[in-house]
């Protein structure tokens, strides 16, 4: 155990003195001790900047959705698959389903960019075979969030499934059959069963997930926000690298990053504490 | 220990063609972004242009791969990036699984450390810090850069600790019993045990190596010890956030080629992850007996 | 008598006229080897050991390179990190004004116009005396050199072939550019489903905004206040007619979406009529190409002279020089004699030669017809591009000599003239107060004029609202930091008409 303590010790908290860059006036010219003490000046910075409220919302609202759907899907997923009962197919599909994990965003962008395009994009064809006006859904406000959220579903849900379906292969089978010989049907091994064989990964997932409410998938949105959708689709991510750190404004940029993970850390240890509530063992 | 079929015959129900189908479409569309991948490698770009929905090349061409593997530079990167993912998850397994067992055990203090290690998931010190402790620590321009900041990661961390946790006590002091230590426990008997979820964890720290971006373009410079998918980004020219649009430094053929290649780079960083993936997918597949506690 | 007093009025006389270049300027010493560290980007490795020019030039001027090189996004954070750990470079690039004013200030970087003075650098001497060098300097030295991005700017291209077809005259002003677009958008030539006008956001755009207004971003007006364009009436009706543009679908309605690539495909594969983007001779042989692979009878045609707007024709040039060189002011005098020889030399005909062409006929380089033509496929794959690492380092500008095809002469003749560009002569202001506002009124600048060219908010009824907006976040402050540095740098900005 001891090593491992060591390990975050020295890369984890070590490197935290420069979190002092976020109260100070920090230049790159200067050692960080040298800088001038500035107090919460560029916290204030970050939270009167313009844009903070709305990246802020969409950042918790974003991240509450995808909580809603993509969380649950690669339970869903998990399960499912599970009940497969060709080894075969259930092996290639699972490949199949978490091939695009590995796909940078940038690519799935520029993919998403041909579907959704006005200009004989895939969607739209088919919306005007339907009878109905082409869109233009990246820049459409009412899609954008709906465009994130479902193509992290898209993209992650294979991938997410399969710790849960390690842990399903933990569930012992001789379960199913006493379930099975008292008479319950699939729907109820299902639900007593399966889930509650990998209630406790569940939970646990479901705490960390919270925990990082405030972090926002810089990459997805980077590649897909676009000026018309910057005020539903710019979470704090790219609020803090467009605003201060493409301006070379690191105590604003480190302020930030304070303000993140100290809200991200509340946020993990309340769902937290609800779990023990709820009576499950919890994070700690 | 027997191994047991997992589920003894059943007939094929209405669910399960309901399942067979659902996965069939789901694997359709997971699967385009990949197949949008390997045929848009495989075409000129002047094709590519042109169409939006890719089924299949009218000109094979290898095009955009002679580009990547032209410069002939591309070996050194790939071995970097082989040596670092094998080394890297062997490491980084044994460091979590340690850790993890030992974070399970119910002990004075367990809980501050569990504090102590989940909370480094929030606090992120920036390029910054990281560099200068490195610096400090003669990291820099050191394979063992990729290796050593990244010993343990604590989202997998956590996940180990609660599988290992799950486990009944009545398993442990069945060993007890039996004259087994404490290392014997772990290896003997919650590490077989664990296989689906170890080989889970293998596999997301293997691929989190093997697509090592950031360490490589800050803290190395060395070109031999960079990595596969810095070299790859490097190799797309065009990439320029930079509004003005100077476009400095496109130009040539790769200003034009630049989309196929994206591509054929995604391809060639995806193809070893898929070849090693099938070895590990028993793993998750089988059922696994814990009659153990039985008699 | 007469004869050794006029003996001495003509010597005194000689005396007092000499040539300055009779004063003694030191010459640089090429004796002992020294190690010259590199930090730069660029579009791929770079060998000092293998490649052959850096070769030759360690073999000319005695010295040893290390090259230490990442790509273009990167480049910046890299920089930043050597500077906080005490590490600078050599020779590096400087991407950022904010860093510039930073290491400036704190005295981190060589004064190269002393050296220069010392040792008669003239070709480093004639970037400094280049028509809008001097803002460059601080206090009248240059502590960097200044890389040109040479005649690199916004233009517009179109598909020439269809507006032969369509029997339309090429445009002069923009209102025949409009009725060129109906007629596009109209019969679509290559069925392919066409816009008239594409782009990759507005700043494309804001490439013709100065033949509404009259000058680039920032004006003077009468009394001599600044004016950000933002704030201007013609600005609002170029936003206008922009607005315009897009609701009739004549302007590509995904520009904000838009990519460069995905614009050069839409032109080039027959869904696009028009396009707003840069132009040199790399920018127009990608599209030339790109084209020809497409259809082989289609052809390219570029705005030049670019067309009449409301307050006349100008191209918006931007301030002409990106990524200058600079030096770690932690080095002996006679390494940093030996760097700037080398950055002389590259500024040299010869230098430039050098860069374009490799020192040997056959390798790089084929004579035809009298005159010297690369060879595209190995400069590409040796070089990553047409103009070798060390002449990017030196003045990108170089690469403009390659200039073959008609459209991108006369374009280059065109921007010689003054009186057709529009330059934004502040890009290199930098003040850390002024960087932070800034920030803050481009996010509101941002948010209004793309509602404001989508329509979604009424440019008429909103335009108020727009400019109490922008004072809320600081624009006057803002103006008054940017007076001083105006007035300092002794800048001319172009005049607000009434």
């Amino acid at each position: 155990m001891l090593p491992g303590i060591a390990f975050y010790l020295l890369f984890r908290y070590v490197p935290l003195y420069y979190l002092q860059i976020a109260f100070k006036d920090f230049r790159i010219t200067r050692p960080v001790e040298q800088a001038d003490f500035a107090g919460l000046k560029y916290f204030i910075e970050v939270f009167e900047s313009v844009s903070f409220r709305e990246a802020l919302r969409n950042t918790l609202v974003i991240n509450a959705m995808k909580l809603l759907i993509c969380f649950p899907a690669p339970i869903l997923l998990a399960v499912l698959l599970n009940e497969l009962r060709s080894q075969r197919y259930k092996r290639t599909v699972q490949t199949i389903l978490y091939l695009p994990h590995f796909i940078s965003w940038v690519v799935i962008s520029s993919i998403l960019f041909n579907f959704t395009s006005i200009y004989g994009g895939l969607f739209n064809t088919i919306r005007e075979s339907m009878g109905l006006e082409p869109i233009m859904f990246l820049g459409n406000k009412g899609m954008f969030r709906w465009i994130l959220v479902l193509s992290d579903l898209w993209k992650e849900s294979g991938y997410g499934a399969i710790i849960y379906l390690s842990a399903l292969t933990a569930i012992d089978p001789q379960l199913y059959e006493a379930a099975a010989i008292d008479g319950a049907g699939r729907v109820r091994q299902f639900w007593h069963i399966s889930l509650s064989g990998i209630k406790s990964t569940i939970v646990v997932m479901l705490i960390l997930r919270i925990g990082s409410m405030m972090a926002g998938n810089f990459d997805q949105v980077q590649s897909l926000i676009n000026d018309q959708v910057l005020s539903v689709g710019d979470v704090l991510d790219t609020f803090v690298y467009r605003v201060g750190v493409s301006n070379g404004r690191f105590s604003f940029a480190s302020a930030a990053g304070l303000f993140n993970s100290a809200v991200g850390a509340v946020l993990l240890l309340a769902s937290d504490r609800l779990a023990k509530r709820l009576g499950e063992r919890g994070l700690f | 220990m027997k191994r047991m079929k997992a589920r003894s015959a059943r007939r094929t129900t209405v669910g399960d063609v309901l399942i067979i189908a659902l996965f069939a479409a789901l694997a359709l569309i997971t699967l385009y972004p990949m197949w949008h991948c390997i045929v848009g490698s495989l075409m000129t770009y002047t094709e590519y242009m042109q169409k939006s929905l890719l089924i299949w090349p009218d000109e094979l061409t290898l095009e955009s791969y002679q580009f990547v593997f032209d410069q002939g530079k591309i070996y050194d990167p790939m071995k970097t990036t082989a040596l670092v993912t094998v080394i890297g998850t062997v490491v980084n397994l044994a460091m979590v699984t340690w850790m993890a067992y030992g974070l399970s055990k119910k002990f004075p203090g367990s809980t501050l450390f569990t504090y102590i290690v989940v909370f480094t998931m929030f606090l992120n010190p920036g390029l910054i810090a990281n560099y200068m402790l490195f610096r400090n620590l003669h990291l820099l321009n050191d394979l063992k850069v990729y290796i050593l900041p990244y010993l343990i990661n604590t989202f997998y961390l956590i996940i180990l600790r609660t599988n290992f946790a799950s486990f009944p006590t009545e398993l442990e002091e069945a060993a007890r019993i039996d004259g087994a230590s404490e290392f014997g426990t772990f290896f003997r008997i919650v590490l077989p045990l664990s296989k689906p979820i170890l080989a889970t964890i293998a596999l997301f720290t293997a691929v989190d190596y093997w697509n090592i971006y950031q360490q490589s373009v800050y803290f190395i410079t060395d070109s031999s010890k960079k990595t596969l998918q810095d070299y790859l980004y490097m190799l797309l020219s065009n990439n320029s956030n930079n509004n003005a649009g100077v476009g400095i430094g496109a130009g040539g053929v790769s200003a034009v080629f630049s989309e196929t290649i994206k591509l054929a780079n995604t391809v060639i960083a995806v193809l070893p992850i898929l070849v090693v993936y099938p070895f590990l997918q028993k793993y998750f597949t089988n059922g696994i007996m814990i009659g153990a506690l039985k008699g | 008598m007469k004869r050794s007093v006029c003996l001495l009025l003509v010597s005194l006389l000689l005396l007092a006229f000499a040539p300055a270049s009779l004063a003694e300027t030191a010459t640089v010493d090429m004796t002992d080897p020294i190690d010259i560290e590199i930090m730069a980007y660029f579009v791929m490795d770079v060998d000092p050991d293998t490649d052959p020019i850096m070769q030759y030039l360690e073999e000319k001027f005695n010295v040893n390179f290390t090259v230490t090189l990442t790509n273009i996004d990167n480049y910046a954070d890299t920089l930043n990190m050597r500077i906080v750990s005490g590490d600078m470079p050599d020779w590096f690039r400087i991407t950022d004004q904010s860093v510039y004013g930073q290491l400036q200030e704190d005295g981190l970087l060589l004064n190269v116009s002393e050296l220069v003075d010392k040792y008669g650098f003239e070709n480093i001497q004639a970037t400094f005396d280049a028509p809008n060098a001097s803002i460059l300097a601080t206090d009248g030295a240059f502590y960097r050199v200044p890389d040109t991005i040479g005649k690199l700017c916004r233009c517009i291209y179109f598909r020439a072939d269809w507006l032969e077809e369509l029997g339309i005259e090429v445009p002069t002003t923009y209102d025949e550019m409009v009725d060129a677009l109906r007629l596009i958008v109209e019969a679509d030539p290559d069925g392919n489903g066409t816009t008239g006008l594409t782009c990759y956001g507005l700043w494309c755009l804001e490439g013709i905004a100065p033949s509404w207004t009259g000058y680039n971003t920032w004006g003077k007006d009468a009394d001599g206040n600044l004016v950000y364009w933002y704030e201007d009436d013609n600005y609002k009706e170029f936003l206008k007619w922009v607005n315009e543009l897009y609701e009739e679908k004549l302007l590509d309605g995904e520009l904000f979406v838009n990519s460069y690539e995905t614009c050069m495909e839409k032109l080039n594969t027959g869904r696009a009529g028009f396009y707003m983007m840069n132009l040199n001779t790399t920018w127009w042989s990608n599209n030339a190409t790109m084209l020809a692979n497409y259809d082989p009878e289609a052809s390219l045609g570029v705005t030049v002279p670019m067309l009449q707007g409301p307050a006349g024709a100008y191209a918006a040039t931007d301030i002409g020089y990106y990524a200058d060189s600079a030096f770690s002011s932690d080095m002996d005098e006679a390494k940093a004699a030996r760097i700037l020889a080398v950055m002389d030399y590259l500024l040299s005909e010869e230098g430039r030669e050098l860069t374009l062409y490799g020192y040997e006929e056959g390798v790089y380089y084929d004579v035809v017809d009298g005159k010297k033509v690369q060879k595209e496929e190995v400069v590409n794959l040796e070089w990553g591009q047409a103009l070798h690492f060390m002449g990017e380092l030196a003045d990108f500008g170089t690469s403009d000599m390659l200039a073959t095809a008609p459209e991108v002469i006369a374009w280059y003749d065109y921007l010689d003239d003054p009186a057709n560009c529009a330059p934004n002569l502040t890009g290199y202001f930098y003040n850390e107060d002024a960087v932070a506002i800034m920030a803050e009124i481009t996010e509101v600048t941002t948010r209004y004029t793309t509602a404001f060219v989508t329509g979604e908010m009424d440019i008429e009824t909103q335009w108020q609202e727009f400019q109490d907006a922008m004072n809320d976040v600081g624009l006057q402050e803002y103006k008054a930091l940017l007076k001083e540095y105006v007035d300092a740098q002794d800048i001319e900005l172009g005049s607000v008409l009434s």
